[in-house]
């Protein structure tokens, strides 16, 4: 019995102590930023750098080779760790990164719960595609009940998400604010210019048909003019059905379709029989090609801009 | 005017508009000769609080709308007049009730102000298809109850005191009476609002009232005004650009005064007839001037309302589908199931009571039912009940006996998670797993095999549930100070000592302690290991109870330390179910003696970093450590596990398990019981050579993330009784909510 109340204190006491010795805080300004913000992506890291420039630090869990929605179960101690030293978290909403909300819950950082103003769920504000209607559920697969969550593949809703991350850095580190409007200004401005010539570079893409892996890509071909004729991957998260590969390959052969373009975490062995099956029937090769989805996705898209200028000039030496 | 006519929304907002008018103009004539206008605005101000509380709950309005407004009818046709608190104060302290009541719910409706604000005022341009046809129906029914009952009605709204003494029953024509009014108000007011619904029931019976001098007259005359109103009101809504309830609920009072002014020429009357005609001149002569300035621009508006409406509707779809299910308040839900078949192909078979199913047969094993919420900002509350169907086969003389099939119903987990605490700690409180080794830190289903590991079995029994328990634990994360990659927690909980094998007769007096450390540690990003280390101490009863409830130690207590047992031997009932027994026991004896149990435990996960959803790999091992103080000595004993899988490719997974165990020596353990006489128990050296082995292959196969088919080959080994050999099957499923878990 004594042993037991004993230990018992010990123990407690012994938490105590680690908890005071070991417990996060004023990290960031520890290491000479104002602020430092994790995002659920590697597009959130890169928009919120170009906002804060080197006054902000950022970090992603995820490289951008790998897609959010995928990661269903899994939040890692490192990410734990992260959060909990973090001045503000944007998440990409949607109930795309549903692991977001343990990982807020776990940070036990109440700089990021929700409510808070570092926490941004970046998906306010912007015109979701793709939004379910009728009944919604699984048989339809994994499928996004709140809709298209890959909103910032069209570029202009990078400017949305630009003034909800600029709102979140003022609320944090409200003495940089002047410094962080310009910047975000800048950013929004360079959007605009880069528009202009990324749409001059899709001119030539309109009303150009391809097939794809996944419904990543919704955003991007609306904002371009591209036409998609089928996926791969129709039921999102539940492998293809032979019917379903067999009604892709027919309408790519009605339609002449030679391309399928494809997320760099999907495994390119599927889109590959499609476009054997595809290349059989029409005696043309179909093209498969990985595409970035997020910054980081390939070593040349690095920022925000160069995503958009490796994926147009990829489709245009594919298509034309 | 009849351009405006080919607009889908015009037509239905001039169709329910019209039905609406007709249905309260009708009732309105009763209000009116009843004069019980206050009795209308509040059963409309109560309409209008069931519609805002339906938005707030997620149910129709006109149901909820319904429901208000009866119960208002109710609540007022049975209280009397002439109480020491009149009539009137009832209705307008329920006028007060609901106007605050129905600004509370719209305050507190999370979907937002503006649209409900719209909606409690009407909205008469979004009026859907079915509420058009409720419409329809209710007005048909109404038309026709008025038409049979006529004479009833007049009568006992004329002249009760006669009706009543002539035996008519006065207030069951009244209630019947109330009932249509309220419930032309309550189908009404989702499109109409408060305003123009009281507007409707008022002023076109006053206005026919004026005119009218028979009975037949005055209701085809209200019924009239209240019609034409309708398309006028809209059409100038239109034109003239107002909103569209509040120009009908104008144009009745435009026509109100219009017939009085008539009235008032044609018998001469004084100053408020000539002053309201000055007014109508004024505005009739206003209108066309206006009219006729913005006739080009009708179509222009009628375009820009029908993208108005378009707009809102969109708005509306995207607002509720933003919901999680549109669940509001209500928490998530999640089912899970496990079905299971089980064949034995040789030797020993199982207990479903303590193995969790029996041998030959299908098993509907457990299905889940789990609800989780936020409870405030600073608690989130899961709750697990778990319903099983299991046939349990009876040991008896050697014999085996089904019994059953039992259905059992019971909370597998209820607690309240804390994860705001001081000093960044997290806690549980409540019915938990006990997070003591990994088993019993996750939901058993997560683990890719059928049967829980015999070690579980032997240790905590409970169906192979592992250990779970009523009490508080606290953990504390943080980083490593050796590398970025590396983190640890460190648990410490305090258990009532429930479980009934390892731990029992616990009180918070003598509670189980448990206390664990654990470190991962990232090999890629999805790539990590993890080492932890728990201990766990607490007390144990001195013996055990079969299925009868007696003790099978030493229920007589001849003597050798069990003498306790007496005291729960006597609780003799003949029900078949041991729990009852021991929770009898639970409030009434302490355990005595010590259990100590530790646990190692090493996982290795791997995703491929690129391709992360083609293949994985996983690998865990538990090693248990029992120390089991008894009256005959301590029994020592180590018992392990491990169990491993490998995804080919999305769908496909092979795994296999290994589990050896030295028995372990609880009273109640499988182990310490096979083949022991009944009143025997066994000794330290006999528990120390009873020892088994298993090794099962497992195949999975995922056709989603939400359903698992698997089999699985179980050969066991033991030293004590009849080897086994057993083919398994299993699916399981979960429809709901998904639970991110920690790594």
């Amino acid at each position: 019995m004594t042993t037991f109340s004993a230990t018992m204190r010990s123990a407690l006491l012994g938490v105590l102590a680690l908890a005071l010795v070991l417990a996060p805080g004023g990290w960031a300004a520890e290491h000479g930023h104002s602020a430092f913000l994790v995002g659920s992506s590697t597009d959130f890291t890169a928009i919120a750098k170009e906002i804060g420039k080197d006054r902000v630090q950022v970090y992603s869990p995820l490289p951008g080779y790998q897609e959010p929605e995928l990661y269903i179960e899994e939040v890692f101690p490192s990410w734990i760790i992260q959060a909990s030293r973090a001045d503000g978290y944007v998440r990409i909403g949607l109930f795309a990164d549903v692991w977001a909300d343990s990982l807020v819950i776990d940070a036990r950082n109440p700089l990021i719960y929700p409510g808070a103003p570092g926490h941004v769920d970046a998906s306010q504000g912007i015109q979701v595609l793709e939004v379910p209607t009728g009944p919604v559920d699984r048989s339809r697969g994994e499928i996004h009940l709140q809709g298209n969550p890959h909103y910032l593949l069209d570029p202009l809703n990078a400017k949305v998400v630009a003034d909800s991350i600029l709102r979140a850095l003022i609320a944090i580190s409200p003495e940089e604010a002047d410094f962080f409007t310009a910047n975000a200004e800048d950013f929004k401005r360079r959007i605009d210019e880069a528009m202009v010539r990324w749409q001059e570079m899709a001119a030539p893409l309109q009303g150009k048909k391809l097939a794809a892996y996944h419904r990543t890509w919704s955003y991007l071909l609306k904002r371009f003019g591209l036409d998609i004729v089928g996926y791969v991957e129709p039921k999102p998260g539940i492998a293809p059905s032979p019917l379903e590969i067999r009604n892709l390959v027919n309408a790519m052969v009605r339609l002449d379709v030679r391309l399928i373009i494809h997320a760099p975490v999907y495994h390119p062995r599927t889109p590959r029989a499609v476009a054997r099956q595809v290349l059989d029937r029409i005696g043309e090769p179909v093209t498969v090609l990985k595409l970035p989805a997020h910054v980081g996705g390939v070593p040349e898209a690095d920022n925000y801009f160069t995503l958009f200028d490796y994926i147009l000039t990829t489709l245009n030496e594919v298509l034309n | 005017m009849w351009e405006m006519l080919s607009y889908p929304f015009f037509q239905s907002a001039l169709i329910a508009g019209t039905l609406s008018a007709a249905m309260c103009a009708l009732v309105g004539v009763y209000v009116l000769l009843k004069r019980i206008v206050f009795v209308g605005i509040t059963l409309a101000q109560l309409a209008s609080l069931g519609v805002a509380v339906a938005l707030l709950i997620d149910v129709h309005p006109m149901i909820m709308a319904l429901v208000t407004t009866l119960s208002g009818v109710a609540c007022f046709a049975m209280t009397r007049v002439g109480q020491r608190v009149p009539q009137e104060g009832v209705i307008g302290a329920s006028y007060v009730m609901a106007a605050a009541l129905g600004i509370i719910c719209v305050a507190k409706n999370p979907v937002g102000e503006a649209r409900n604000l719209k909606v409690l005022f009407g909205n008469i341009l979004s009026v859907h298809t079915g509420e058009m046809v409720a419409l329809a129906v209710l007005l048909a029914v109404l038309a026709i109850v008025h038409v049979v009952f006529y004479k009833e009605f007049l009568f006992v709204s004329f002249d009760p005191e006669t009706a009543q003494a002539q035996g008519i029953n006065v207030r069951g024509w009244d209630l019947l009476l109330y009932l249509t009014i309220g419930l032309a108000i309550a189908f009404s007011i989702h499109s109409m609002g408060v305003l123009l619904v009281f507007a409707l029931l008022l002023v076109p019976a006053m206005t026919a009232r004026l005119v009218a001098h028979r009975m037949m007259a005055l209701f085809t005359l209200a019924i009239g005004f209240g019609v034409i109103a309708v398309p006028l009101g809209l059409y100038l809504a239109v034109r003239i650009d107002l909103p569209t309830g509040t120009a009908v609920a104008g144009t009745c009072v435009v026509m109100l005064l219009a017939v009085l002014t008539v009235r008032g020429l044609y018998r001469s009357a004084g100053r408020l007839a000539a002053g309201a005609a000055v007014l109508m001149l004024a505005f009739s002569l206003a209108m066309p001037g206006s009219v006729a300035a913005q006739d080009t621009d009708v179509e222009r508006r009628l375009q820009e309302l029908q993208q108005e409406i378009d707009d809102l509707r969109q708005s509306l779809a995207s607002q509720q589908l933003r919901l999680p299910g549109a669940l509001l308040l209500n928490p998530e839900m999640r089912v899970e199931g496990n079905f299971q078949g089980s064949y034995l192909a040789g030797g020993l078979a199982r207990r479903a009571e303590q193995e969790g199913f029996s041998n030959n047969r299908f098993n509907l094993r457990e299905v889940e039912l789990g609800f989780r919420a936020s409870v405030d900002p600073f608690a989130v509350l899961e709750a697990v009940i778990s319903a099983q169907h299991l046939a349990e086969i009876e040991f008896e003389d050697g014999e085996e006996e089904l019994e059953g099939p039992p259905g059992e119903v019971e909370f597998e987990e209820a607690h309240l998670t804390f994860a705001r605490l001081p000093f960044s700690l997290r806690g549980k409180l409540g019915l938990m797993r006990t997070s003591f080794g990994e088993y019993n830190d996750d939901d058993p289903d997560e683990f890719p095999q059928i049967d829980p590991p015999n070690i579980i079995t032997q240790l905590y029994g409970d169906e192979g549930e592992g250990w779970k328990e009523p009490g508080v634990n606290l953990n504390y994360q943080f980083a490593s100070p050796f590398s970025e990659r590396m983190t640890h927690v460190l648990w410490f909980g305090l258990y009532s000592g429930e479980n009934g094998t390892a731990f029992h007769g616990g009180q918070l007096t003598e509670p189980v302690w448990f206390t664990r450390f654990e470190l991962f540690y990232e090999v890629a990003p999805r790539a990590g290991l993890e080492l932890g280390l728990s201990y766990a101490k607490g007390k144990r009863l001195d013996s055990y109870f079969d299925d009868n409830g007696n003790g099978n130690g030493d229920a007589d207590g001849n003597g050798n330390g069990l003498g306790r047992m007496s005291v729960v031997a006597q609780d003799d009932d003949d029900d078949d179910n041991g729990d009852d027994d021991e929770e009898g026991c639970v409030g009434c004896l302490v355990g005595e003696f010590d259990s100590t149990l530790m646990n190692l435990h090493f996982e290795f996960d791997w995703r491929p970093p690129l391709y992360s959803l083609e293949h994985s790999f996983g690998f865990l091992a538990e090693l248990f450590y029992s120390s089991v103080e008894r009256h005959d000595g301590t029994l020592n004993q180590f018992g392990a596990y491990a169990l491993t899988q490998y995804a080919v490719n999305a769908n496909f997974a092979i795994g296999a398990r290994f589990d050896v165990v030295n028995c372990p020596g609880f009273y109640n353990s499988l182990c310490a019981n096979l083949g022991v006489e009944e009143g025997e128990t066994l000794g330290i050296d006999e528990l120390e050579d009873r020892s088994e082995w298993a090794f099962s292959p497992i195949l999975t196969f995922n056709p989603s993330p939400f359903l698992t088919l698997r089999a699985q080959y179980k050969h066991t080994h033991r030293s004590y009784a009849e080897n086994s050999q057993e083919f398994l099957l299993q699916a399981l499923f979960i429809i709901g909510y998904e639970r991110p878990d920690v790594f």
